[in-house]
Parts: structure tokens; sequence; C-alpha cells
């Protein structure tokens, strides 16, 4: 680790924070509901060898199951706060999106930025409208090739 | 109960005494996770650290995306066979090789196979076995994907011995592929 921190240009310390914070905020619970790494490339196939309904299917179901797994056995129960939270951390440590959250009035929106293509949107826009529905709530949600757009309204985050 | 800690490649530990500052509300987590487990903070962090610097430090180079196993696997009941087991090959011959080179600076027979044990003590993809036979060693990697987990990995397999030149005899169950050397 010391190697590491050298080749990263950081203390050994401020290395070691980053390891447990690792830990502590995603890692033990990620493990616990059985999550993998799989390379982009692999996700992707996978993907577009599946036609629009299929992927649709496994987005949904998938969004009903996994972040209701995380985010109860990390947060205890799992409302808008919780699930937001769980999108902030699958960002940073799971690589899954780059999160954007911005709030005007009473509006939310959450842009989910990715580069593995039209598929994945459609993959992802179905996984955060199960997502939602599990909260009892109906955001708007759009996409793009390299985009989801997560729209809340009357519920400031 | 205490939980086994026990790694894969490290036979012979020798220790050193550090100090840290560490974040607190890091700290409480960790607390209350040793205490979860009965084992010590000590025992825990030594646990992390190890970890990080046998499997978490490589993984997180090659960028991969989180995904539970189970979502894995309903990605891969949708894919035909043949194309899956393009996938398997593919990712066996591209991602491995890289990896083990960075882990053990050369990705030989001798260290695809410690790479497969360190997946298997770090990871929920499989679980490792090794028993000799006829003159030889079998390996088995059993997993919980089903009949396409096992068209992937054995295909995945077969592309990680191939770009180290060697070719192990290769059939599979629904929930193992073995491996004879």
């Amino acid at each position: 680790m010391q190697r590491e921190a050298k080749e990263s240009d950081e203390s050994l310390n401020t290395l070691i924070n980053q390891i447990l914070r690792f830990e502590t905020e995603f890692a033990a619970t990620a493990r616990k509901i059985g999550t993998q790494a799989i390379t982009r490339r692999t996700y992707r196939s996978l993907l577009e060898a599946m036609d629009d309904e299929e992927i649709a299917r496994a987005g949904r179901t998938a969004g009903a199951n996994t972040p209701k797994d995380f985010i109860e056995s990390k947060y205890g129960h799992i409302n808008l706060e919780n699930v937001l939270n769980f999108l902030r951390v699958f960002s940073v440590y799971g690589r899954s999106w780059d999160y954007t959250e911005t709030t005007h009035e009473d509006k939310t929106t959450i842009v989910l930025n990715h580069i593995m293509g039209r598929k994945y949107s459609l993959f992802t826009a179905s996984y955060m409208a199960s997502l939602f529905e599990t909260i009892r709530l109906e955001p708007r949600i759009s996409t793009s090739e390299s985009s989801v757009i997560i729209e809340l309204s009357g519920t400031r985050a | 109960m205490a939980q086994s800690m026990e790694t894969p490649n490290s036979p012979v530990r020798r220790s050193v005494t550090s100090s840290f500052r560490i974040d607190a509300e890091v700290y409480e987590v960790l607390q209350r996770d040793a205490n979860a487990k009965s084992i010590s903070l000590n025992s825990l962090v030594n646990h992390v650290l190890r970890r990080y610097s046998e499997f978490d430090m490589y993984m997180a180079r090659f960028k991969g995306v989180a995904l539970t196993l189970r979502t894995f696997g309903e990605l891969m009941d949708n894919v035909g066979d043949e194309a899956l087991a393009q996938m398997g090959s593919l990712a066996g011959a591209e991602v491995p090789k890289a990896m083990i080179s960075a882990m053990y600076g050369s990705a030989s027979p001798k260290n695809a196979m410690k790479f497969l044990k360190l997946i298997a003590a770090y990871s929920a993809n499989w679980r490792y076995s090794e028993a000799p036979s006829e003159g030889g060693t079998t390996v088995v990697l059993a997993h919980d994907l089903g009949h396409k987990g096992s068209i992937f990995f054995s295909n995945y397999f077969e592309g990680m011995f191939k770009v180290m030149g060697i070719s192990p005899r290769i059939s599979q169950t629904d929930q193992s592929v073995i491996l004879r050397f």
C-alpha cells in the first residue's frame, strides 16, 4: 500500500482512509447482496444480444431487487433519501453511472450519465422506474444514448 | 462466532505496527462491524487492507461495473448459447491476462491458478476446489448461475488459458466448470 500511495501521489493515511471508507460505504454491503464487477464490454455485449423488451424486463426485475437489498442492508429502510444515497454510492463506487442532482423549487432532477449505449439507457430507465415504484413514486424518466434523466416533482429530495 | 478471515496467497505473515488517523464515522461503522462479527477491530481492518492490496486495488484499476450475480444471471438467461460462448471467450482472453500480469508480474499458468483461487476467495463468482487425478490436476469451479453461467465460464476459462498457451480439458455441469490439467 505504501507503493500504491506513492503512485497515487497521496499519503498512506489518506489511502487507508479511502479504503476504509470504500469498505464501510459500499463494499461490505455490496458483498452481502452478491455484487460483482463485470467489464463494461461484457455488460454491453450482454445487453446488445437482447431485444428491447427483454432488457426492459431485466431492468425492472433488477430495479425491484438490487437497490432494495442494498438499501435495507445498509440504511435499514427504504425511502427517498436512502434511494438517492444508493444512487450516489453506486455512482462513486459501483461505476454504474455519473450522478448529478439538481433541485429547483419543488422539482428534483437526477441525471445519470454513462458510456454504455442506448440499451444500457433502456435497462437503467426500467431499473429506475421499478426502484422508485418501491417508494410509490412515479418520476418522469427520459433517456438518450448516454444518459437517463429522472424528474421528481412535488418531492424535495 | 468469529468469522474466518483466511486469504489464499499469504502463508507466512509478518506484521508491523503503525498509527493512522481514521475518519470518526468510518471508525464507528468498522467498530460496529467488528463487534457483529465477534472479531477485533484490528483483525477487521487488517482483513480489509489485505483484501484491498490483494484484490480490490486491481479490480478498481480495471474499472468494472457493479452488478449483482442475480442480475448477471438474468441477463445471461436472455442470451443465446453461441453468443454467450463468444462473450465468455472474449472476456477470458482479454481481462485475466492483464489482471494476472498486474497482480503477479507474469501471466503464467501457475499464476492463473492463483488468480482463480483469489477470485474464489474474494468474490461470489465461483468456489474453487482442486484435487490430483490421473497424474494431473482437476480443478472444479462451482457456481450458482446455472447452465448459462457454465457456458460463459467454460469459454472464459478456455480463452484465459489459451492465451497462456495451454488447453485444459474442460467439461461442465449446470453448477460447475471442471478443468483437467
